[in-house]
């Protein structure tokens, strides 16, 4: 048994190879066309095939690549027993819509498999390989399997259109999470400018081959920050980049920062099995022979993907032709006929069967936009968030501000203020508050609200702030602690400031004789009038009433301050 | 066994003066830490760092794997981190009584009715006669053990975080302290 992919040697000759767990690891492989990415790709699966790991291999690659494996250099029978579905030398055909049952199927057997998509539009693609990726996440394999992505830029390109945001999502969720579900994967791709960025950087090991374009690099460049965070001059980054114009075919940098702690140049071997590519230029009339290989060595898998690939089609579809004649979506028709069923019915569950399927596929269709939705609008709030976040600040600063500008309205000269107030509030629109004691109560506020507000700060700041601050640990909203903790324990401060405001207010005459209405008369207004014509026992009277008030309200005052002697209960 | 408590390379600075500098923490379920050091070391400040009543300018503070607070902003308030704190002072409120203190967090995290009961037993069996005192103080009336178990009953509705061991002499409750 082998205990290691061999894939080839260091340029100083030393074999070099990558530990088996690399099934379950990602890895990214980046060439220009001709540099050796599939051959590097394939070597891997040889390796795999050898070492009895499973993996699947998506290749869209013109008239396909993949399918060599199974074939000898010199085009004889042979090679590893891989099963091929779709393309020119597929054992099974294609089916689009059979993605999700090619996943179980897959998972169920532990078998190398190619699907060959060359024969099939963009689309196709990548609405076949989402839907794969999507429901081997929701599978456990028993043993890990590994998948290979040609082309990947097409599944995960840097600026997804259409539907490539649903294969983005896909692919990315199986390198993202598929370690943990016992999944690895290989990027390939002829540029590193191309593929998503954030895929890219989740690959644990780049094979970086030739690469020429100066975006490539750049973009490789980002992969070294993100993945391996050297020094922006470091001679070995350098040395990399540089050299990646000039290496030759089959030569490439393995840089893998974490799991491996490696960074080797390494020359990939050659293949072992047919590179269909390769005879293109050197054997063209060979091609046609080897459609027709024996296919022995897969004939089993072959049957046994047959009818896992027809029969089983996902739980959810199944379910309601299940439950009326244990008619199974996929069996023909003809078959079930043939055992006594009435055409008609078989005809009406199938279709039944059918149009649950595609209701179900349409449902999933709509969660997973919900799911892109919910992300789109939990990224949006998150930024939102951060971007208010200053602004928060900068209104507590405001507000810090505000409490000082308070104090302006006790400080500014009476008139001033009264001037405010009638250029405010003298409107029809207001008239109603304007004609009323209203506002003189709201040109007393305006004046002395800043002696309560102080007064009532000085109070709590002697208290603790451990009191609201344990309110809030214990679940607490700022409302709950102001009404429930702040006030009521505070509750001598506010009472202290509420009758100094008041006493103040009280023996305010400047500010009340300016604003108040007409027909209204508060008592100092009425003493001064009467001061000048009145009689004087009359002035006298009022002014004692006067005196009784405020002293009354003092003294009311000072005495619950005093008897206050126990808090209210909860 | 998972962290529930993690606070990563926090800086924190009040008034000028550094109080946490790259300081770290990791709290397993289950597990009991005590912090140990000299007054002025920043113990109480790395509670408040994970309670969210002081924001680290540096590091990442996590409950139960959620981020709370990361670089400097806050994440999650504090009246929603679960989080339960008995402080040095143990900061009773006043205006209540032992039970009203008891009744607070549960109040404010609508804790259940069983649960309630629960409590309310518990209180019956340890509090005795003195759910309805107050705190001691300008006001109160209730004895410093039946104090310091106030506050210590205010776990039954969060993890609890100490910001000192108190000194109070009472069996019962040293053998309780976590």
């Amino acid at each position: 048994m082998k205990r290691a992919l061999n894939i080839g040697t260091t340029v100083g000759g030393k074999a070099f190879a990558l530990p088996l767990d690399f099934v379950a690891r990602t890895l990214g492989i980046i060439a220009v066309r001709g540099a050796g990415k599939t051959v590097a790709a394939t070597v891997l699966a040889e390796e795999m095939c050898e070492a009895g790991l499973p993996w699947i291999a998506f290749d869209p690659t013109p008239g396909g690549v993949w399918w060599g494996l199974r074939v000898n250099p010199d085009g004889s029978a042979g090679g590893y027993p891989v099963l091929v579905i779709g393309g020119r030398h597929g054992d099974l055909p294609f089916h689009k819509d059979k993605a999700g049952q090619l996943a179980e199927a897959v998972v169920r057997e532990n078998v190398c498999c190619v699907v060959d998509v060359s024969r099939e539009s963009k689309t196709t693609w990548r609405a076949f390989v989402a839907d794969f990726c999507d429901r081997l996440m929701e599978l456990e394999p028993s043993t890990p399997r590994h998948v290979f992505l040609e082309e990947a830029p097409e599944f995960v390109p840097q600026k997804p259109l259409g539907e490539q945001k649903r294969s983005l999502a896909a692919v990315d969720r199986l390198v993202r999470l598929g370690r943990n579900a016992g999944y690895g994967a290989t990027l390939i791709s002829q540029r590193t400018a191309t593929i998503q960025k954030d895929v890219l950087t989740q690959c644990e090991t780049l094979l970086a081959m030739r690469s020429v374009g100066e975006p490539d690099r750049r973009a490789m460049k980002g992969w070294i920050a993100e993945c391996v965070s050297p020094k922006p001059d470091d001679p070995e980054v350098e040395r990399f980049l540089g050299s990646l114009p000039e290496l030759p075919d089959g030569e490439g940098w393995l840089w893998s920062p974490q799991w491996l702690k490696a960074f080797e140049r390494v020359r990939i071997r050659a293949r072992k099995t047919f590179h269909p590519g390769q005879t293109r230029t050197v054997n063209a009339e060979g091609r046609s022979d080897l459609a027709q290989v024996e296919l022995s060595d897969v004939r089993d898998f072959v049957d046994r993907f047959r009818s896992v690939l027809a029969a089983e089609a996902p739980a959810r579809a199944r379910s309601p032709a299940r439950k009326g004649n244990k008619i199974v979506v996929g069996v023909p028709v003809d078959a079930v006929v043939e055992r006594g069923t009435d055409r008609a019915t078989v005809d009406e569950f199938v279709g039944r069967a059918e149009a649950a399927e595609a209701e179900a596929n349409r449902l999933r269709g709509q969660v997973a936009d919900l799911h892109r939705q919910l992300g789109a609008a939990k990224a949006t709030l998150q930024k939102l968030r951060a971007t208010l976040e200053p602004q928060y600040r900068a209104m507590q600063g405001l507000f810090a501000e505000l409490d000082g500008a308070a104090a302006i309205g006790f400080l500014v000269p009476a008139p001033v203020l009264a001037l405010g107030l009638i250029t405010a509030w003298n409107h029809p629109a207001t008239e109603l508050l304007y004609g009323s004691i209203a506002i003189v109560v709201l040109g007393l506020v305006g004046r002395y609200a800043a002696i309560g507000i102080r007064a009532l700060a000085a109070s709590i700041a002697q208290s603790s702030p451990h009191l609201e601050e344990s309110a809030a640990a214990f679940g607490a909203g700022p409302a709950r602690r102001l009404w429930s903790i702040v006030l009521p324990a505070n509750a001598h401060g506010v009472a202290a400031a509420a009758l100094l405001a008041a006493l103040f207010a009280l023996r305010d005459l400047e500010t009340v004789m300016l604003v108040h209405p007409a027909g209204v008369e508060p008592l100092p207004v009425r003493i001064v009038t009467l001061e000048a014509n009145g009689p004087a026992p009359v002035v006298a009277g009022l002014a004692l009433i006067h005196v009784a008030a405020t002293g009354a309200v003092a003294a009311l005052g000072l005495a619950f301050l005093r008897g206050r002697r126990t808090w209210p209960t909860s | 066994m998972a962290d529930v408590l993690t606070l990563d390379d926090a800086r924190l600075t009040l008034e000028g003066r550094i109080a946490l500098d790259g300081f770290t923490l990791h709290v397993a379920e289950g597990e009991r830490v005590a912090l140990l050091g000299p007054s002025g070391c920043g113990k109480t400040s790395a509670l408040r760092s994970l309670l969210g009543l002081a924001v680290p300018q540096r590091g990442v503070a996590r409950i139960a794997g959620e981020t709370v607070s990361a670089e400097g902003r806050s994440l999650v308030p504090p009246e929603r981190r679960g989080l339960a704190v008995v402080f040095q002072d143990l900061a009773l409120w006043p205006h209540l009584t032992v039970h009203g203190n008891l009744a607070f967090g549960l109040d404010s995290r609508r804790v259940a009715r069983a649960e309630r009961e629960r409590a309310e037993q518990a209180r019956d069996g340890q509090q005795n006669d003195q759910s309805d005192r107050r705190p001691p103080g300008r006001h109160g009336d209730a004895g410093g053990g039946g104090l310091v178990r106030s506050g210590h009953f205010l776990r039954h509705s969060a993890t609890p975080l100490c910001s000192a061991v108190t000194s109070i002499p009472s069996r019962r409750t040293n053998s309780s302290s976590g």
